[in-house]
């Protein structure tokens, strides 16, 4: 029986961006929360906890800020938080390679607060550029423990822990020396341009004493030598595209197996299924909604959006872990200043390709409101994850079939980089044309640039499949089991002899014609609307209503479905540009409402694209219609 | 000629003190404060924006934001 701890204390964890925290709240909590070597990864408070010695610790992460002295939302919501939460202890992290910068915002949190313990993390980093700090004298100097920490390599955590409970319990002392920070009040705005002269200088002066800095300026030079090569005129956007691409193809070969192979165990099991069911005599009914709706439409989500889902998300956490992301942000800056909108939304974006809500949520980063909501405007012309295996199978069945496999996936990966790129040229089009109809002065641009870190692979791709993988494909099967029997339902249920199902899509073949469509795709992309994973599925099964429903046996029998059932190569690249741009799935729709407060934002992100969709495939199909 | 210039005029490579700055600008919570040293590392592919180094941390600014940013350069401190 497990013995309950006597006391639960609260911890908070704060610190500015960029300096390992969320990656110390991890190893503390043993959580797997997202870290990211860029500024403003952490938009929300994670909450978490340990137990150590029988009591119980919970942690609340905070955002990152540089100060707590200034306006911006952020700040306030941390400041808020210190003042109000009463923590019996505060966690402060600081960058052991900027301890001057990173002690300014110690001693605003240290006059706020009753106990705090000083983390001095990526302490290997600074001691190899020749940083050496004496914690002792710097503990004597602030009045707290300092630990010092390298949460890369796991080390100093346990001596961590260990000195939170003894602050929190009080057997280690914590006299905060006031008089560092006298006179300091971190809510009088007024006072700002002085607080922040006399923390620097007070900030200078520790670190005189107990910093020991072997040469004037240390340079961390490999960084250095790289930004000089990725941000350079010849090299930095080519570079940039040639990841991306590289990303891509990696996706396209690597999920081609796994899902063949899945579908082949799907296959196995529904056979046994099928089997059991006989058995019981099920009602044709009962099995014809269980195995041929809810479990058919189930082993496609899986075994066409997993695979691809499982391998980018984690080669994308690779390359946000190792700081190359600001460096994008840093390159297309000019484009987004030409367009009158936040350099900080091509992170945003970023964000957004693995999930648009979570991308829609990172906006909180844009401390302006009005290029935060351009930015959320425009989040979802970025496909998601649950879109791209539509841009992938639309390409694979259809602009690369048959030929050289090879040569194929280089030509799909071109079609996803040519995706990607239009998807930005457009977003920063329709920003431009939203910052001048938005009222409001565009803010200013100042971004860090974080030394490049090696990062943690193992546990960078682990975390990846836990934290999106798995959870994105959960939201999709939750969303396609119902589907599924919809679907069946609609299909098999007959009104003189005629499905509901047809005359669904037949009430929407117009129309879906007209834009270089049909109305099956149509319906699928508005059954679509709670998550995109099910679009081709649903386009499948209703494709298939009419014959026995086969499994997905690869790219080649999805191309026969769809060529059987009218498309074009006109019909293929509408389906691309629809994909592209349409209306956000539910989730976003909701995270917009719930981050901007505004319903007419909400129906306006599920217009705006929705409009252009429409319009670009009328004219593609127009243009078609013309020459053909 | 006078060695006070705008940021935005400090060349690659070149190393100054800050003498003027509106310390309301977010980026004095990151070190760009009056007296501060600040070096310009690097440019994007477009000039602008420009990395500029500050107590071991390199910010990315766009030439419009330096406008109000004076600097008076400090020719035997450059970078090798």
């Amino acid at each position: 029986m497990k013995i309950i701890g006597d006391n639960i204390y609260t911890l908070s964890l704060a610190g500015n961006p960029n300096v390992g925290k969320s990656t110390i709240f991890n190893l503390l909590t043993g959580m797997n929360q997202h870290t990211g070597n860029w500024t403003g990864k952490t938009v929300e408070c994670s909450k978490g906890g340990f137990t150590f010695n029988n009591d119980r610790f919970e942690i609340t992460d905070l955002p990152g800020t540089y100060s707590l002295l200034s306006f911006s939302k952020e700040e306030q919501v941390t400041r808020d938080y210190l003042i109000n939460s009463h923590s019996d202890c505060v966690i402060i992290v600081a960058d052991a390679n900027a301890v001057e910068r990173n002690l300014v915002f110690a001693l605003q949190v240290l006059s706020v607060c009753d106990k705090a313990v000083l983390c001095l993390n990526l302490n290997d980093e600074a001691e190899r550029n020749g940083v050496i700090i004496d914690e002792n004298k710097l503990s004597e100097q602030l009045g707290i423990p300092v630990v010092k920490c390298c949460a890369s390599k796991n080390r100093g955590i346990k001596e961590l822990k260990q000195t939170i409970s003894e602050v929190c319990k009080g057997e280690t002392d914590c006299r905060i020396n006031y008089s560092l920070i006298e006179g300091l009040n971190i809510c009088d705005y007024k006072l700002h341009n002085r607080n922040i002269r006399e923390l620097n200088k007070t900030a200078s002066e520790i670190c005189d004493e107990c910093v020991n800095k072997t040469g004037i300026e240390h340079v961390n030079l490999r960084t250095e030598k790289l930004d000089k090569i990725l941000t350079s005129k010849k090299y930095g956007i080519p570079i940039m595209l040639l990841v991306f691409g590289l990303l891509f193809w990696i996706t396209v070969v690597g999920a081609n197996y796994p899902s063949q192979w899945l579908s082949s165990l799907f296959s196995f099991c529904k056979d046994r299924l099928v089997y059991l069911f006989d058995i019981f005599h099920t009602p044709s009914f009962v099995k014809g909604i269980i195995i041929d709706g809810v479990y058919t439409t189930l082993s496609w989500v899986v075994s066409v959006m997993l695979p691809p889902m499982a391998i980018f998300f984690p080669l994308f956490s690779l390359i946000e872990d190792s700081g190359y992301l600001p460096r994008i942000a840093f390159n297309l800056d000019k484009f987004f200043a030409k367009c009158g909108t936040h350099g900080k939304q091509s992170l945003t974006m970023a964000m957004g390709i693995g999930c648009n809500a979570c991308g829609v949520t990172g906006c909180r980063i844009i401390e302006n409101e009005r290029d935060r909501n351009i930015s959320i405007l425009t989040n979802s012309f970025m496909p998601c994850n649950g879109r791209f295996p539509i841009l992938i199978a639309v390409t694979m069945s259809f602009f690369a079939a048959g030929a050289n496999k090879l040569v194929a996936s280089i030509e799909v990966a071109l079609v996803l980089l040519t995706a990607i790129v239009f998807a930005v040229a457009l977003t920063l089009l329709i920003s431009k044309v939203l910052s001048v109809t938005y009222k409001g002065a565009p803010s200013g641009f100042a971004l860090e640039l974080p030394p490049y870190r090696k990062p943690q692979i193992i546990k960078s791709i682990v975390r990846s499949l836990l934290d999106r993988t798995v959870f994105v494909l959960g939201r999709a099967v939750l969303v396609a089991a119902p589907a599924g029997a919809v679907i069946w339902l609609l299909a098999n249920i007959t009104i003189n002899d005629v499905s509901l199902l047809k005359y669904c899509t037949d009430f929407f073949n117009q129309f879906g014609l007209f834009i270089g469509l049909d109305g099956v795709i149509v319906m699928a992309l508005i059954l679509g609307f709670p998550a995109n994973e099910i679009v081709i599925p649903i386009i499948l099964m209703s494709y298939l209503s009419c014959s026995t429903l086969t499994d997905y046996t690869g790219y080649e029998q999805l191309s026969q479905i769809l060529h059987s059932n009218g498309w074009s190569a006109v019909t293929a690249v509408c389906m691309l540009i629809i994909t592209l741009l349409h209306f956000p799935c539910s989730t976003t729709v909701l995270t917009i409402k719930k981050e901007t407060g505004s319903f007419k934002t909400a129906l306006l992100s599920m217009a705006i694209p929705m409009a252009l969709g429409i319009i670009l495939c009328t004219a593609v199909a127009s243009i078609a219609r013309i020459f053909y | 000629m006078s060695r006070y210039k705008c940021l935005s005029d400090l060349s690659i490579n070149k190393s100054a003190v800050i003498t003027e700055i509106d310390s309301d600008l977010c980026i004095a919570d990151m070190g760009f404060i009056e007296g501060a040293r600040i070096t310009a590392a690097f440019s994007g592919p477009f000039g602008d924006p420009v990395a500029y180094r500050v107590n071991n941390t390199v910010i990315a600014i766009r030439k419009s934001d330096c406008l109000l940013i004076i600097v008076e350069e400090n020719p035997y401190e450059d970078n090798r």
